[in-house]
């Protein structure tokens, strides 16, 4: 299986939340991978903390200007909002969001919204269904494991700093494997790098 | 189902084994017939609110146990803690690495390969070790520091320090990073693992370190989602005591 894209959920009822989980596990590509009420102190750190790629959030947690400034600080970061709308949410609210997922639709249109949704952020992410490295990939693993910096293997390879993260994560994703010291193992494992090159 | 005192224990576990350890960490011991959790509780001096509120939140991960907060003392979360910490250190980590230990004897892997996994797991416990011990040296004693205080209402100097010097959310991020090595482990041996003979071996490894990873992460997600709303509660209050 490929990819799953990851939610976070924010909304305060938990009839709500149960039944959207319910709804988004019919679909294989995505799964939630933290609810929230609302609530909670310092939300904006936590849910950042999950990197979901998607976040749906119910909008009347908020007073109105600090809805805006909560769309706003998470629309720098590279995810959908989807708003979690009803039949009060007024127009203005709605909106603020690219996609809404109205609690009065069936479960027919809220599928479709998800699975719209799905399609989207599957497209941006067409590079990592591909699970084995490109040759620039393992070039980049390969100084990774060495203990290269970000900054060190963009000046070596002549590439900004942005590229190189992106490749990261690209290799992270292909893999299945976070972590600096899992890299070193596969990139060992399958003799991306040498022995004698890491300490 | 949500799990409650009029049930028999032995119905409860029928249904999820995966409690097991928890009632063990609580002295219960096998053999107790056709007891309600209840009666259990009281024959071995068990707080039944705060036992039933841990076995619902293994059980079932949704399971938010708001209303029950408030309703048993921080040091009793604390306690159970520091008895599964010990569970993990004294038994599940030594269980797994006498397994990797005795791979070379069980398989026709090279050794370069084996090396890797074993001094991979042990980078991996190291990391465990420290994130514990630094939950029994700091975190778990202020918190047992700040209990007392709002009780008593003497709060002392030492508390606010700390509160200023460390904030509860990072801790949770903390839990994030223990549970990343565990799981590329887990999808290097899955996905990456060279070609053997007789996999057996780790097939028995991989189903030690799945235990290892659900209990963790139950442990954590208590600490996470009990310990940590109690605490920032009982932050609140300290600042608007001192006011
Ligand atoms: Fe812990
Ligand atoms: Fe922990």
């Amino acid at each position: 299986m490929g990819y799953r894209q990851k939610i976070v959920l924010v909304e305060p009822a938990y009839l709500i939340r149960a039944g959207l989980r319910k709804i988004i596990s019919e679909l294989p590509g995505m799964s939630v991978v933290e609810t929230f009420e609302g609530n909670e102190i310092r939300l904006i750190d936590k849910i950042l903390s999950k990197t979901p790629d998607v976040v749906i959030i119910n909008p009347d947690v908020f007073k109105k200007n600090e809805l805006i400034s909560f769309i706003n600080k998470l629309n720098n970061e590279n995810l959908v909002l989807v708003g979690l709308t009803g039949r009060h949410t007024s127009f203005g609210c709605k909106s603020h969001f690219r996609y809404c997922l109205d609690s009065g639709e069936s479960k027919y249109d809220l599928l479709e919204v998800l699975k719209k949704i799905n399609r989207s952020l599957q497209t941006k992410n067409i590079e990592s269904e591909n699970t084995s490295l490109t040759q620039r990939e393992k070039i980049i693993l390969n100084r990774v494991v060495r203990g290269q910096t970000t900054q060190e293997i963009a000046d070596s390879l002549f590439l900004s700093v942005h590229t190189v993260n992106t490749h990261r994560k690209n290799i992270s994703n292909k893999l299945g494997i976070k972590t600096l010291s899992g890299l070193t193992v596969y990139a060992l494992m399958n003799k991306i790098v040498g022995m004698d090159e890491v300490e | 189902m949500l799990i409650q005192k009029e049930m028999k224990l032995a119905d409860v576990i029928h249904h999820d084994h995966f409690l097991i350890p928890v009632i063990n960490r609580f002295g219960i011991h096998l053999g107790f017939g056709d007891k309600t959790i209840d009666e259990l509780c009281r024959e071995n001096d068990i707080n039944t609110i705060f036992f039933l509120t841990i076995l619902n939140a293994y059980h079932d991960h949704e399971y938010f146990p708001k209303k029950h907060l408030q309703s048993f003392p921080a040091s009793l979360l604390v306690n159970y803690l520091l008895k599964s910490h010990q569970y993990y250190l004294d038994e599940k980590v030594p269980e797994i690495e006498k397994l990797i230990v005795s791979l070379p004897d069980e398989t026709d892997m090279d050794n370069g390969t084996l090396t890797l996994l074993e001094n991979f797991f042990s980078e991996y416990k190291q990391e465990l070790i420290n994130h514990i011990r630094r939950e029994e040296d700091l975190v778990y004693p202020y918190i047992v520091e700040m209990e007392k205080a709002v009780s008593s209402g003497v709060i002392p100097d030492s508390v606010f320090k700390q509160m200023a010097d460390y904030s509860i959310t990072d801790y949770e991020a903390e839990h994030e990073n223990v549970e990343e090595k565990l799981f590329d482990l887990k999808n290097i041996i899955i996905k990456y693992l060279p070609e053997t003979k007789d996999d057996r071996p780790f097939f028995k490894i991989l189903k030690e370190l799945f235990a290892l990873e659900n209990d963790l992460n139950d442990h954590s997600r208590i600490e996470d989602l009990i310990l940590v709303p109690k605490v920032e509660a009982m932050e609140r209050k300290l600042k608007s005591m001192k006011r």
